[in-house]
């Protein structure tokens, strides 16, 4: 018998059920003189079979990996992603061969594969890009904010100086608070147990013998006196000076307060530089009384502040300092 | 953190395939432009949040993001709806722009995940980074876009 030259595509007609009666009988008789055919017919739907529901994707693409038959539509998915194993690639090489329709499906899926256009292009990547002094806002944006500070600025500097203003500290060396015993300080701890503070660092450990001050006009942003103590003890030829502490004075009337805390194991008390003149200003008189005197007095509320006291020796010493404050030079 | 010079550099390695990214998606060249330029823009402006290592992945997602916001804009209002370019030019029948047109018939998911595949190399794990899918989700896109542009193919009857 003289056989067709498309006797693959006839075969691959026959698997999918698409053959007239006449060719069937070609086909049928082809299959009986080639069994080996029949056998590769006999597995045509598991191996290479088309159907509707195999169009149906697994939502676990994964499962499509493991080692199982797949669908001629899937395998040429996985070749194009090159993923295709290679025993897998074999088969679907072989069914190419025989059947005609399936090499071109399998071509045209190959096209599915995105070819990178070189001819797409920005130009001016130039203008995409950072030059010079990078600033994130051109100078025209950000003018007005600065202009705008400066004047907050001047006039924070013009308003009248709050009586409690602080000094905000700078630097690493932050006043540690220190909560006194009610017995100790009485007057401030009753009410105002955070507004004296004392230092945890370079304490002097013998009897301070002499204190100075040195003040200094700090004229921006705002018109301040700084005051530095200067310390000196028996032991401590040098003295600790600017290395301490600036403490923050507060106008009292027309006066000056200037307070030093100081507080160690020799030196357990509060010691105070206060002026003259501020005391005179008190509406009470507790200069030189020790402590059992003043804590059996009648001490009328002071407006201008509290005062603090020297434990060991019962000795006011001084008087209205609302947050004390240092900076570490 | 990103150094004036990585970002540079990034300009001059991701620009291009940005622009690409995006107008094969939006299928205008001004906004395809203009949404690589703020792309690069945003990326700038986090410079302290990212890593040089990663400056592709959120290049690229916020490229994404950007299209996205472009197409629901333009959607909204459709009257301002551009003509695709390419889609203007339908007579035109060589296999680039036959490939275009069965690329600008999917979905915008699948051709996201596609041109993240085949134009940049893109692992399905990465693709799922830069779209917020699930890596599942990734390839079951990849082979549905696939097989919609086989088909659409097999049905011009002109590719071969």
């Amino acid at each position: 018998m003289k056989w067709p030259d498309n006797i693959e595509e006839l075969l691959v007609d026959y698997a999918e059920g698409n053959l007239s009666s006449d060719k069937l009988l070609i086909v049928e008789k082809w299959l009986a003189e080639h069994p080996e055919d029949l056998d590769l017919l006999m597995n045509w739907n598991d191996n290479f079979g088309l159907s509707e529901a195999d169009f149906e994707v697994d939502a676990d693409f994964s499962s499509l990996f493991v080692d199982k038959e797949l669908n001629a539509e899937e395998m040429m998915i996985l070749e194009v992603e090159g993923l295709l194993p290679e025993k897998k690639k074999k088969v679907l090489d072989e069914a190419c061969l025989i059947s005609k329709p399936l090499a071109i499906e399998r071509e045209i899926f190959s096209l599915s594969k995105l070819d990178y256009e070189r001819d797409a292009i920005v130009i001016d990547k130039s203008t995409l890009k950072k030059k010079g002094l990078i600033i994130p806002f051109r100078v025209n944006s950000w003018a007005p904010y600065v202009a705008a500070a400066s004047l907050l600025i001047f006039i924070l500097s013009i308003l009248p100086q709050e009586p409690n203003a602080v000094y905000k500290i700078r630097g690493s060396a932050s006043p540690k608070i220190v909560q006194f015993e009610a017995e100790a300080l009485p007057l401030f701890a009753a009410s105002e147990p955070r507004q004296t503070e004392s230092m945890s660092t370079s304490i002097p450990l013998e009897p301070i013998t002499q204190v100075t001050t040195h003040s200094k006009l700090r004229s921006f942003p705002r018109m301040k006196h700084r005051t530095a103590v200067q310390i000196e003890t028996p032991a401590i030829s040098r003295t600790l000076s600017y290395q301490n502490f600036v403490i923050k004075t507060t106008p009292v009337g027309a006066n000056q307060v200037k307070q030093f805390v100081a507080k160690s194991k020799t030196y357990d008390g509060v010691f105070a530089f206060v002026q003259d003149k501020v005391l005179q200003k008190l509406p009470f008189d507790l200069k030189g009384k020790n402590i059992e005197q003043i804590l059996s007095s009648e001490i009328p509320k002071a407006s201008d502040g509290k005062f603090a006291l020297d434990i060991q020796n019962g000795r006011l010493l001084a008087v209205k300092t609302p947050v004390i404050e240092w900076k570490r030079k | 953190m990103l150094s004036p010079q990585e970002y540079n550099e990034s300009v001059e390695l991701y620009a291009d395939r940005l622009f690409l990214f995006a107008y094969k998606r939006i299928q205008n060249h001004e906004q395809a432009k203009d949404i690589v330029q703020e792309s690069f823009t945003k990326i700038w402006l986090k410079r302290n949040e990212i890593q040089s290592s990663k400056i592709k992945s959120y290049l690229f997602t916020t490229c994404h993001r950007a299209i996205i916001d472009y197409v629901r804009h333009r959607d909204k209002f459709s009257a301002e709806t551009t003509i695709p370019e390419s889609r203007s030019r339908e007579s035109n029948h060589d296999l680039k722009e036959i490939m275009d047109q069965a690329l600008n018939r999917l979905p915008d998911i699948q051709q996201t995940v596609l041109m993240l595949r085949d134009y940049e190399g893109y692992n399905y794990q990465e693709i799922a980074e830069v779209t917020s899918l699930s890596e599942s989700q990734v390839k079951v896109y990849i082979f549905r876009a696939r097989k919609k542009m086989k088909d659409y193919l097999v049905k011009l009857d002109l590719v071969l």
